[in-house]
């Protein structure tokens, strides 16, 4: 199935109530508007193409399964599907024990993109995350968009997982801190 | 582990939500956010903050295999591809019900009724009709519990409908208006059970019967039966 190419944004809420009463027209809707974006979410923490698309494929049953259980409270619609993408992604990635990179280059260069592909409207998490030092802000990026684990961290970033450990606490407490501020 | 500390929890559910709270923690995790709605809303929160991550991604289209596979392990009609007006002109159909201002708000309603899922309400059928053809074949039975806005329908023999088509139900209400209950399961298979408007309970003691029409895919975009009606059932029941 072609991604969508339309331009009007599609109501992902209103689709998702519709698969919620069984509606198979809207989950395919639904699929087409977002499946690029939770296949890219899980291949990025994955890595392995068929491992990502088993994830996609888990994802979208939750999602026909679970779609009644979406709340406003829970946040925006988009985020509620990732947010299912990433913990099967990180579900898959924990089975397999992924070998730690080889040469890490790669990976740390991409980091700083990842940030700077925040738009203007996510500012507060940019800004936020500048606020880190360097070394605590690659393990929340490496954590939330690569899916590493304590063990990975301390292995690649060659620092005590004890450190590793604290380093995260003090980073959440910190982003909390700067979000409460600046919203 | 004391969970009832907030600034432990918050840090928890970061961690959560990080990624970082592995196998034995991880599933504990997963088990007090079933039931605590709070630590639901910091792990709620904790996305929302870290979402602009997954929102600057590339995408990456999937093989369509992948597509495939779900439509074969939910059972789904093989050649249900979305087609781009119907989406919208179905809009039209939720913002149709009376009461109701958007389709999230529709559900949220029904589903607002309905105990949080650790609890089961029991289905309690007050009204029953079987919808037959002109052999008197049972096609589907309809059971509605009316008290809870809740359908259970067994489509015992369903005649494939025509491509791009699909069945929906109407209750034919007193003033002769039919309200529309949703759309029928299509093939022969295992009874489904879902929710139908709330506003819409208090139309059954009164109303004459069911119907069954053929929509376009998605169901009628007007709010009343745009095709041809091809069943009616009486609806029996509405004592207890």
């Amino acid at each position: 199935m072609p991604p969508s190419t339309s331009a009007v944004p599609p109501d992902l809420a209103a689709l998702l109530a519709a698969c919620a009463l069984r509606d198979q027209q809207a989950f395919a809707e639904l699929y087409r508007h977002s499946s690029a974006n939770l296949f890219a979410i899980a291949l990025r923490i994955v890595s392995e193409r068929s491992l990502a698309e088993e994830v996609l494929q888990e994802t979208f049953i939750k999602i026909w399964q679970h779609a009644g259980d979406y709340r406003t409270q829970r946040g925006q619609p988009m985020t509620w599907l990732a947010s299912i993408a990433r913990y099967q992604a990180l579900d898959v990635l924990r089975r397999q024990k992924r070998q730690p990179q080889a040469s890490g280059a790669e990976d740390v260069e991409q980091l700083p993109t990842a940030v700077a592909g925040l738009t203007a409207d996510d500012d507060t998490l940019q800004r936020c995350l500048a606020r880190l030092e360097e070394a605590q802000r690659q393990c929340v990026l490496l954590a939330y968009c690569e899916g590493y684990s304590h063990q990975e961290l301390s292995e690649r970033l060659t620092t005590p997982i004890g450190t590793v450990k604290s380093w995260i606490r003090r980073s959440l407490q910190r982003l909390k801190g700067c979000f409460r501020e600046l919203s | 582990m004391n969970y009832r500390n907030p600034e432990l929890r918050a840090l928890l559910a970061g961690e959560y939500v990080l990624g970082s709270l592995h196998g034995g923690a991880r599933r504990r995790f997963e088990q007090l956010l079933q039931s605590d709605p709070q630590l639901r809303a910091e792990v709620s929160a904790w996305e929302a903050r870290f979402a602009p991550l997954d929102q600057a991604i590339e995408p990456v289209t999937p093989p369509t295999a992948v597509w495939k596979h779900i439509q074969q392990r939910l059972g789904h009609a093989e050649d249900t591809v979305p087609e781009k007006p119907g989406w919208f002109a179905r809009l039209a159909l939720w913002r149709g019900l009376t009461a109701v201002t958007s389709l999230a708000t529709l559900v949220l309603a029904v589903l607002l009724l309905l105990p949080p899922s650790e609890q089961v309400i029991p289905f309690r059928a007050d009204y029953v009709a079987v919808v037959n053809d002109a052999e008197q074949r049972p096609l589907w039975l309809l059971r509605a519990d009316s008290r809870n806005s809740r359908l259970r329908l067994e489509p015992l023999w369903v005649p494939a409908p025509p491509s791009g088509k699909t069945y929906e139900l109407w209750l034919l209400a007193e003033d002769g208006v039919p309200r529309s209950l949703g759309l029928l399961p299509q093939t022969t298979g295992e009874e489904v059970e879902r929710g139908f408007e709330v506003a819409l309970a208090g139309e059954f003691p009164a109303a004459s019967g069911i119907a069954v029409s053929l929509e376009p895919s998605g169901g009628s975009p007007t709010g009343l039966p745009t095709g041809p009606v091809l069943y009616q059932a009486e609806l029996m029941g509405g004592a207890g």
